[in-house]
């Protein structure tokens, strides 16, 4: 059946021959109601999509393709699949496995019990398919590619619908926002406009250059999104001490950094403090509207509780 | 923690670009950490600038160490896992001892007590009344003097005992009442209750606001079954748009197989399509047998499954509509490739707002929709249309992406600007 864009069977080199015919076993994909066939489809996709070269009679090492293979969620991979094509057996083990749990989800997702609901019955739809194309059904779970597991990527695009339908909805928070900052506060003065020294700026922008994408990610996540030590080790798998240590040996490496730089530029080191301090005092206000802003893109509840609190940032 | 410089943090914002977002299993992939350091490096680079990816990812993470099952137990009132505590067992089985020794002790009180008051009755010899037993016995309605003497004593059954018999009776009794007053939280828990109450303490109470547990039902907020009245109106313009919505019926509802749907079989009762009058007769129902009246106030009171519900697809194109609780659904047409942000359903009335103005509603659970143009005071709404609410048939209130409120109060036939 060619319900994938791939258009002729593929034949596994006669290495993998074997590995595909071993993880067809593991996933249950008889049981789902795939062929073999549709499995090795599937893979190829898969492949094709994440592997440099794309096929598996290209040049990409055997090796490497069969621990590519090796780490994909088959069994969850198989289910999604087979429901995306409608078939009977893998939707009531779906059913079974995960109804419950994407009401969970959406619960944990909006913490409010009637936009779960809505949360999930809507993902269900597009899970199940309620559209069609060409007159074949299209279902979300065809593009499931078992890289991470089936509950997991339900979190991620039951997470990403969410924060889609906030920003829509995202007009008539700010309409209630105004209308009771109205009554409640006085309007806030408009922020001055920010002096920044150029060579602060640059010098802050270099050392932030200086840092990996790992560094910079624990700031923005600390820092920017206000997350937990903990929630930052469980995504990053390490200990929470350890995000500690590393978010303060950054903060304080970026601070000297930036002192460096400046003094390089001909400061002197109070010079360079006191800029800083300087720049700090004038931004105060602009990072709290920015800090809001972004805030307002997560979390409704965070605007309205950054509004009314003491306006200290 | 050592403070970030308020400049670094402003950079740090500053440098947030879009770019192209990772799909949703590569975000998944990053939380569970299953990705080759080849694709991680470049999703955690973007994840350092996208606030929306990193939002992502970490709801993609379940929540602390809870599995499905686990936290349909977590979810239950705290007060119940007290049981799994061994210091709060120990504490139970202590408060259980002090609880069965007091009931053994105000036995013995009793039965004194009423060995002298029978002692009393027959130095009187006075003739006893009708309703009461001629035999000098203490038993529990046995003499107006011992119901006399009843009251000042502990309610428990354990008063009414006498001799060994009124002993083991008043055990029973003690457990009786307090199995009654657990309400199902177990036998533990109902004597952690009946101590309470020996004590004059308030039982604990179920924590109110504790999430349900997750295979119950939700409810449907803000639902609920009321007739349409009909009125006129002037100041909308409504156009009856015949669509060509399925009516009710088993036939043409996709039904899931799986566990959960042969729990909402359809009685076996040939359907009839519900009638489209907005009477506020239970529509929707799966099978659509006829019900007698009796029957259908029974299956409302029983729970809202018979309500459709109601939602729209993440793209906005599609109506989604399903009378089993959103085991099934099936897709409702309105109006052609119209994709609405806002959906208000209460009862068999139904709004749907989109862009441009576009307002349809219907009163017979999307048989059959009308389209609602609103205007006040000469203006004709035009803007996007971001939410609905309504609060009964009559009133309600749509948002508009220019931050406009329309007010109705006679279910959209005028309507009012603020």
């Amino acid at each position: 059946m060619k319900d994938f864009g791939v258009q002729s069977v593929v034949q596994f080199p006669a290495g993998l021959e074997s590995v595909m015919l071993d993880l067809y076993q593991k996933s249950h994909g008889e049981d789902f109601g795939l062929s073999r066939d549709q499995f090795a489809d599937i893979l190829n996709e898969v492949v094709a999509k994440y592997l440099p070269l794309g096929t598996l009679s290209g040049g990409t090492h055997e090796r490497d393709l069969e621990e590519f293979l090796r780490s994909l969620r088959v069994e969850d991979l198989a289910l999604a699949r087979a429901c995306a094509i409608g078939r009977e057996p893998a939707w009531d083990i779906f059913l079974l496995r995960y109804r419950g749990k994407l009401y969970d989800i959406a619960a944990y997702i909006t913490k409010e019990s009637s936009a779960a609901r809505d949360l999930a019955d809507s993902l269900y739809g597009d899970l199940y398919g309620t559209g069609s194309h060409d007159g074949q059904r299209v279902s979300k779970l065809a593009s499931y590619t078992g890289r991470g597991s089936l509950e997991g990527w339900l979190r991620a695009v039951m997470g990403q619908e969410y924060i889609n339908r906030y920003r829509r909805q995202r007009p008539l928070v700010s309409l209630e926002e105004k209308s009771e900052g109205g009554t409640q506060f006085a309007a806030p003065d408009p922020p001055p406009a920010a002096v920044v020294d150029p060579q602060v700026e640059a010098a802050t922008a270099g050392a932030l250059a200086g840092l990996s994408a790992e560094d910079r990610f624990l700031l923005a996540s600390y820092y920017l999104d206000d997350r937990t030590l903990a929630d930052i080790a469980r995504l990053l798998g390490v200990h929470e001490s350890t995000v500690s240590r590393k978010l303060d040996k950054i903060a304080k490496s970026l601070r000297n950094r930036i002192v460096a730089a400046l003094v390089v530029q001909g400061m002197s080191h109070r010079q360079a403090d006191e800029a800083m301090e300087i720049d700090v005092r004038d931004l105060q206000v602009n990072v709290k509207s920015l800090t809001q802003k972004v805030k307002a893109q997560s979390f409704p509840e965070e605007e309205i509780q950054a509004q009314t609190g003491d306006g200290t940032g | 923690m050592e403070p970030l410089p308020k400049l670094v943090r402003q950079r740090l914002q500053a440098a947030a670009q879009a770019g192209v977002h990772p799909d949703p299993d590569l975000l998944a992939g990053f939380a569970e950490r299953s990705l080759s350091e080849r694709e991680r490096v470049p999703v955690l680079e973007h994840l350092a600038n996208c606030a929306d990816c990193r939002q992502i990812v970490s709801l993609s993470l379940p929540p602390f160490e809870l599995p499905h099952a686990d936290a349909a137990a977590a979810a239950l009132p705290s007060h119940i896992g007290w049981g799994r505590r061994p210091w709060l067992r120990w504490a139970a089985a202590a408060a259980c001892l002090v609880v069965v020794g007091g009931a053994v002790i105000l036995g013995r009180h009793a039965l004194a007590t009423k060995e002298k008051v029978v002692a009393l009755q027959q130095t009187q010899s006075q003739p006893m009344p009708n309703e009461y037993s001629q035999q000098p016995q203490a038993s529990d309605q046995a003499n107006p003097i011992v119901a006399r003497v009843e009251p000042s004593q502990p309610r428990r059954g354990s008063v009414r005992g006498a001799g060994s018999a009124g002993k083991s009776r008043a055990l029973d009794n003690l457990q009786k009442q307090t199995a009654k007053t657990s309400a199902g939280s177990g036998f533990g828990m109902a004597r952690f209750e009946s101590q309470m109450r020996e004590s004059g303490a308030e039982p604990a109470v179920a924590a109110k606001g504790a999430p349900p547990p997750a295979n119950k039902k939700l409810p449907t907020a803000g639902r609920q079954l009321e007739g349409l009245r009909s009125s006129q109106g002037q100041m909308s313009e409504t156009v009856q748009v015949e669509s060509a919505a399925p009516p009710v019926s088993t036939e043409q509802v996709e039904v899931y197989p799986g566990p959960e749907a042969k729990d909402f079989a359809p009685p076996a009762a040939p359907s009839k399509p519900a009638s489209p009058n907005g009477s506020g007769s239970p529509k929707g129902i799966v099978g659509g047998s006829v019900i007698a009246r009796n029957q259908t106030v029974q299956i409302q009171a029983a729970g809202d499954s018979i309500m459709p519900r109601w939602t729209l697809s993440s793209d906005g194109t599609l109506l989604l509509r399903s009378f089993d609780n959103g085991k099934t659904w099936q897709s409702v047409p309105v109006a052609g490739r119209v994709v609405f942000r806002a959906l208000s359903a209460l009862g068999p009335e139904v709004w749907i707002g989109g862009p441009a103005g576009a307002l349809y509603h219907s009163s017979d659970s999307g048989q059959h929709w009308q389209k609602v143009e609103p205007s006040a005071g000469g203006r004709i709404l035009v803007a996007d249309i971001l939410a609905l609410e309504f609060t009964d048939p009559q009133h309600g209130k749509l948002t508009t992406a220019n931050h406009e409120i329309w007010i109705t109060a006679d279910a959209g036939q005028s309507w009012q600007l603020r």
